[in-house]
């Protein structure tokens, strides 16, 4: 019984009549429950999840516990920091030019060491205050101002069963040194699958270099009344689709 | 009658509110993860073993429901994503397939719809949001390959003096599809030729799948045959998606004398035909010549 109290407690939430009924059925649901509990049944069970999301805009929550969190990939990565280094203004060079560093931690503890690609995309900065006038637009600094110089990677843990290491390596993605950012993702880290059982957290690092031209945007970049807003998405992605041998080079 | 069975309910609820405050299992984790985590939806509906991305073998004109879950495992905070779905293919160049989450989405990215676009998740909740995967009747039969993700919206501001970060995490599920029918397997090696970027001396090596499955290569040998001697050399070459024509830089892995080689090309690769079907391999081949200049290095 524990093990299904674990799995499921209440509720659907919906703005649609179907929702409004499915809440009927869920309270009946709980009346029907409780007379079960009562008489130490051991059945306790939901049945509206799926039905009651075949209309659109509905959705079912439930309410997460152990024995639901093994069904979810404990993959993770932690709120990354960003330090760039003080914008020079460039004088008589044709640009500004700032180096940038993305660090966070990674966290594997699935223990099979199936690999994963980190990613990095953005939409580049943008400013409420940059404004063209004589186009109407505002100014924005593109994504593709800011390149993907290195990217290293530092296992701090490792938890395994024996002495010898039990981890992926991950490792950059040297492939795309001196590409440029964009919306799309840039994997820019990979943990090459590994036959070894063993939990691992990396320190990650990927340093981004920002490169606005004198030009442009660059003739007000800089100024210290204009605040600039940057958007970056850090993407994990794991799955047996991911080609490790042959995107990543990974052996 | 209503009270008592109101009690009922009472007693039941209580053992599940407090079920509900048991902190999630994860090992390593010491403090409230700020990380979130997606996961194919039925398994854990129907309770099944767990299913870590999404499979489909559907026809033509045919469509399939399934379901999302977006489990947020903060105690604290709710968790608002926003939905996304997206192709996977190959790029142009390099092999290898990956995720295209920006521009314009030709397969998966349009077939599969996510019921709503964005969804808040309660501290310690998971939400299921239905999914609809519709196959247009024009689409060819084979093997198509794509993502679900989901951006966490609430994310982490990061002030530098007038720069600000504004640093988002994304999960992704992959998206398995096989759209049942005939099927074919091609990969045509379309030329290969010697550049020399630098002075370093890199085969480009120009495929496309000529097919309509995956095709996966697993063993690649180059050999150059000149005047006096040949050479051989093993590269690994990526999958490639239905349809797709990438070009492959691979670097020429020791010191060729200058001359002009004749140069011959073998590719093994597999390929599913068949839903669930083994895969069988295939083999293809191209021959020609490539001049390795003076002052090319390897």
């Amino acid at each position: 019984l524990n093990r299904w109290r674990a799995l499921f407690t209440i509720s659907t939430v919906s703005n649609t009549r179907q929702g409004n009924k499915d809440m009927r059925y869920a309270f009946r649901t709980l009346i029907l429950a409780g007379a079960l509990v009562a008489l130490s049944v051991p059945v306790f069970s939901v049945t509206h999840s799926v039905s009651a999301c075949s209309n659109p805009d509905c959705t079912t929550s439930a309410t997460g516990s152990g024995m639901i969190d093994t069904y979810f990939s404990p993959l993770e990565v932690n709120a990354p920091t960003i330090v760039c280094d003080e914008v020079q203004l460039s004088g008589e060079h044709p640009n500004y030019f700032s180096g940038c560093d993305l660090t966070f931690t990674t966290l594997d503890p699935r223990g099979n060491n199936q690999g994963f690609v980190v990613s990095v995309s953005s939409g580049g900065f943008s400013s409420s205050l940059a404004f063209d006038s004589a186009t109407g637009k505002f100014v924005n600094i593109p994504a593709g101002a800011l390149t993907f110089a290195e990217a290293d990677a530092v296992l701090t843990h490792c938890y395994g069963l024996f002495f010898g290491l039990a981890c992926e390596s991950v490792k950059a993605v040297t492939g795309n040194y001196g590409r440029t950012l964009s919306s799309s993702s840039l994997p820019v880290l990979v943990a090459c699958p590994a036959n070894a059982a063993g939990k691992g957290q990396w320190a990650n690092h990927v340093r981004l270099n920002l490169t606005v031209p004198d030009a442009g945007v660059g003739l007000i970049f800089g100024e210290d009344a204009l605040s600039w807003t940057g958007n970056f998405t850090v993407t994990l992605s794991e799955g047996p689709t991911i080609d490790f041998a042959g995107t990543y080079k990974c052996r | 009658m209503k009270p008592l069975l109101y009690l009922c309910a009472l007693a039941a609820a209580l053992p599940l509110w407090s079920a509900a405050a048991a902190p999630p299992l994860s090992p390593l984790a010491g403090t409230d993860p700020l990380s979130f985590a997606i996961a194919p939806g039925k398994p854990i509906l129907a309770h099944r073993p767990p299913q870590r991305y999404f499979t489909y073998a559907v026809a033509p004109g045919q469509s399939v429901n399934d379901v999302v879950a977006v489990f947020n495992p903060s105690r604290t905070a709710p968790l608002t994503v926003r939905w996304s779905a997206s192709d996977a293919r190959t790029p142009s160049q390099g092999a290898g397939i990956v995720v295209s989450d920006a521009g314009p989405q030709r397969e998966i990215g349009t077939w599969m719809h996510i019921a709503t676009q964005t969804v808040t998740v309660a501290p310690n909740h998971v939400t299921f949001v239905p999914i609809k995967l519709s196959i247009p009747r024009t689409v060819r039969p084979g093997e198509y390959q794509g993502a679900i993700s989901a951006v966490d919206l609430h994310p982490t501001t990061i002030t530098q003096g007038h720069l600000h970060y504004r640093i988002s995490i994304r999960r992704t599920l992959a998206v398995v599809l096989r759209v049942q029918g005939p099927a074919s397997a091609g990969l045509q090696i379309v030329r290969a030729r010697l550049v020399a970027p630098n002075k370093r001396a890199v085969l480009a090596l120009t495929l496309k799948n000529t097919g309509t499955v995956i095709d996966h290569p697993i063993a690649t040998l180059m050999t150059f045959t000149g005047p006096h001697t040949s050479y051989t050399q093993r590269p690994v070459i990526g999958a490639l998606t239905a349809g797709a024509p990438t070009t492959v830089m691979l670097a020429v892995g020791r010191t060729i004398p200058p001359a002009t080689y004749r140069l011959r090309i073998q590719i093994t690769y597999l390929a599913r035909l068949s839903n669930g079907a083994a895969a069988q391999p295939f083999r293809t081949q191209w021959t020609g010549t490539v001049t390795v200049a003076a002052g090319m290095r390897s």
